[in-house]
């Protein structure tokens, strides 16, 4: 993992992308997919913001992912060779297994997909989020409500 | 005077009265009360100083620039839990929600017993408590910033008979935007860059942003001074070499910083720095209700109860940017996508407890901890307790649906029935979802053999030599520990500075 370009690097956003995909998919309801929320660019760019050594981590967790997949779900098939809803299936056994290292694999994935995903405006907007004061100079704008505490009823 | 990176990409070399090591809770309190004393100050921070433009409400964004290893920081032992800790000028009172609660009476009973001090029951204890809450404006939550979250975490509280009140916090005109995680870009939270930090600038201090202290140098068994690099904030480069001589070096870096830097330094009275670690244990649910509660809005912790049946177990309302709060919560693919607008109707609510563990930190050869708690099943037991308690309360007030995030349970209970599987036997401490954010006792106070300082913030063994920081506790509060940690560093620094130390 010292040269972070080459193959460790494609493996990893390889990963990456078959991750977003699985746990953020297309889907007719109405809800931003990994596509629309730009999931494997930012989640390389949030990589780049990290210290060197927890960067390395990530990108570790990913590329075990894509190539310890043969050996975890004994289908010897990489993760991203499977089609999306079985690599949830793969996640979500992991997140349940009785095997704590697993449950840690699982729980990485979905922590760190999900938090890409809810930074996005997109999502912000699809869950009708707001927020009661502006920070004008924030990339993420949350629409703004000043007032919306006010007109709650107040039960002293 | 503030240095930043700019200022300091030769390195520098300087002599003070004192230096404080962290600009967090503590070394921000002792740095005002030492400057107000007449010495000078030189405070030395590793992360850089936050301007309101930096306090971006993209969580991974902001989490990973100027929390503490990205902040994916994890305590292993029992299970790997995250523990978030802000690196920049004001530590974690920048990002936390300002809760300022005074040590229970039978907390301080404890402490007196582990400690062998009279301190906590002093009155120029309480009086240091009074100071800090004076100069921070704390007052309890106004009902007008509470928000539906808040008000259903009471009702669900009440419900299940728990009687709590608002929280009180060092807030000031706060417009409840429940933004505290990323940093409050309005200038509400009285964090400790914008009081104390202020304070000891207007009496001569200097402030060192983005100076990584590696050790505290020593001349025979007296402290003289530390050395370090300063470091690039973005890409944690180190640029220079910094040292600083000093007649006093007032050690302020936090529970898991403190210790490290005293063990690279050799410093290790009775082998007991990094030898405990303790921290509040607990877990969290999230309730969906009938109505829409915008949860996204009103104060990030505005109610709070302490469990009358449960010694040692707070409850409070909370919230964090959906980006942290939903890492753990719910289902993957689809179903999730399904959950997620039910977002807008739910409500959350956290518990704290003051489990009894055992833990410690040591420095890795990069000079950062590596931290481990163990955490017995058996003190697992009242958290899951108190969870069934707060998740029946949010039934009984209409909840559609609890989650807990415990891997081995329902997803979703939906009846006080479901409830029941919190108390399975097999339900232990590695399934409880938490993040350890309060920890302390690295550096234990006792006036015994066992303390790596005395009741005076005294490295033993070390002339000159003091700390500051929730390291020195001797075991856990109970409470949020911001408050103790300011009202301990008072007290220590008054002392230290000659200042009146009495409240008349």
């Amino acid at each position: 993992m010292a040269d972070p370009d080459g193959y460790w690097l494609r493996t990893a956003m390889v990963s990456i992308h078959a991750v977003s995909e699985a746990l953020f998919p297309k889907n007719d309801l109405g809800a931003p997919d990994y596509e629309a929320t730009d999931l494997v660019r930012r989640t390389r760019e949030y990589i780049d913001e990290l210290p060197p050594e927890q960067r390395r981590l990530v990108l570790a967790l990913f590329v075990f992912v894509e190539l310890a997949t043969p050996l975890l779900s004994l289908r010897f098939r990489k993760f991203s060779g499977f089609d999306p809803e079985r690599r949830v299936r793969l996640v979500r056994g992991w997140r349940k297994h009785w095997f704590q290292p697993f449950q840690w694999l699982g729980d990485a994935l979905k922590a760190t997909m999900t938090m890409m995903y809810f930074s996005h405006p997109a999502v912000v907007k699809h869950l009708q989020a707001f927020k009661t004061c502006e920070r004008p100079a924030d990339p993420l704008r949350f629409p703004v409500d000043k007032d919306a505490l006010k007109r709650l009823p107040v039960v002293s | 005077m503030i240095y930043g990176l700019e200022d300091l990409e030769h390195g520098f070399d300087i002599d003070c009265d004192v230096v404080v090591v962290g600009s967090g809770a503590g070394g921000g309190v002792a740095a005002a009360n030492l400057a107000r004393a007449g010495m000078k100050v030189v405070v030395l921070e590793a992360g850089p100083k936050l301007r309101a433009e930096d306090m971006t409400r993209d969580a991974p964004r902001f989490l990973a620039r100027y929390y503490w290893e990205g902040g994916l920081r994890m305590i292993a032992g029992t299970t790997q839990t995250p523990s978030l800790q802000a690196r920049c000028l004001g530590g974690s009172t920048v990002v936390n929600s300002a809760i300022m609660l005074k040590l229970p009476q039978w907390v301080r009973d404890i402490w007196r017993e582990e400690t062998h001090s009279g301190m906590f029951h002093h009155p120029d204890f309480e009086a240091a408590y009074d100071r800090v809450f004076d100069r921070l404006g704390v007052a309890p939550t106004p009902m007008t910033v509470m928000g539906r979250r808040n008000l259903t975490t009471r009702d669900a509280l009440e419900a299940a008979g728990i009687k709590g009140k608002p929280l009180p916090r060092a807030v000031v005109d706060c417009e409840g935007c429940a933004d505290c995680l990323t940093g409050c870009a309005n200038g509400a939270k009285q964090s400790v860059d914008r009081t104390y930090i202020e304070d000891a600038l207007e009496d001569g201090a200097e402030v060192y942003t983005c100076c990584h202290v590696e050790e505290v140098e020593t001349k025979g068994k007296r402290a003289t001074g530390v050395r370090g690099r300063v470091v690039d904030p973005v890409g944690r480069r180190k640029v220079a070499e910094f040292s600083v001589n000093a007649k006093l070096v007032i050690m302020a870096a936090g529970t898991m910083h403190t210790p490290v830097i005293l063990q690279m330094s050799g410093i290790n009275p009775s082998d007991r720095v990094g030898a405990t670690l303790f921290a509040h244990v607990g877990g969290g649910m999230v309730g969906i209700l009938d109505e829409i509660v915008e949860p996204w809005i009103g104060a990030t912790q505005g109610w709070g109860a302490i469990s009358e049946e449960i010694r040692g177990l707070k409850f409070e309302g909370l919230w964090a940017d959906p980006s942290v709060l939903m890492v753990r919560w719910g289902d993957l693919g689809r179903r999730f996508l399904e959950q997620i607008p039910q977002l807008r109707y739910a409500t959350v609510i956290a518990l704290v407890y003051r489990a009894n563990v055992t833990g410690r930190v040591k420095a890795r050869r990069n000079g950062m901890p590596s931290m481990k708690i163990w955490i017995p099943d058996s003190e697992a037991k009242p958290v899951l307790r108190g969870m069934k308690q707060a998740a029946d309360g949010l039934l009984d007030i209409g909840a559609r649906g609890v989650h807990t995030g415990i891997p081995i349970v329902a997803d979703e209970f939906r009846t006080k029935k479901d409830t029941e599987e919190l108390l399975h036997p097999k339900v232990g401490a590695r399934h409880l979802q938490m993040t350890m954010n309060h920890v302390f006792g690295s550096c234990r106070m006792s006036e015994g053999d066992e303390g790596v300082v005395d009741e005076h913030g005294r490295v033993k063994g070390v002339e000159n030599l003091y700390i500051c920081d929730a390291s020195i506790f001797p075991s856990p509060s109970a409470v949020n520990p911001q408050a103790t940690i300011m009202a301990m560093c008072d007290l220590i620094s008054r002392r230290l500075g000659d200042l009146q130390t009495s409240a008349h």
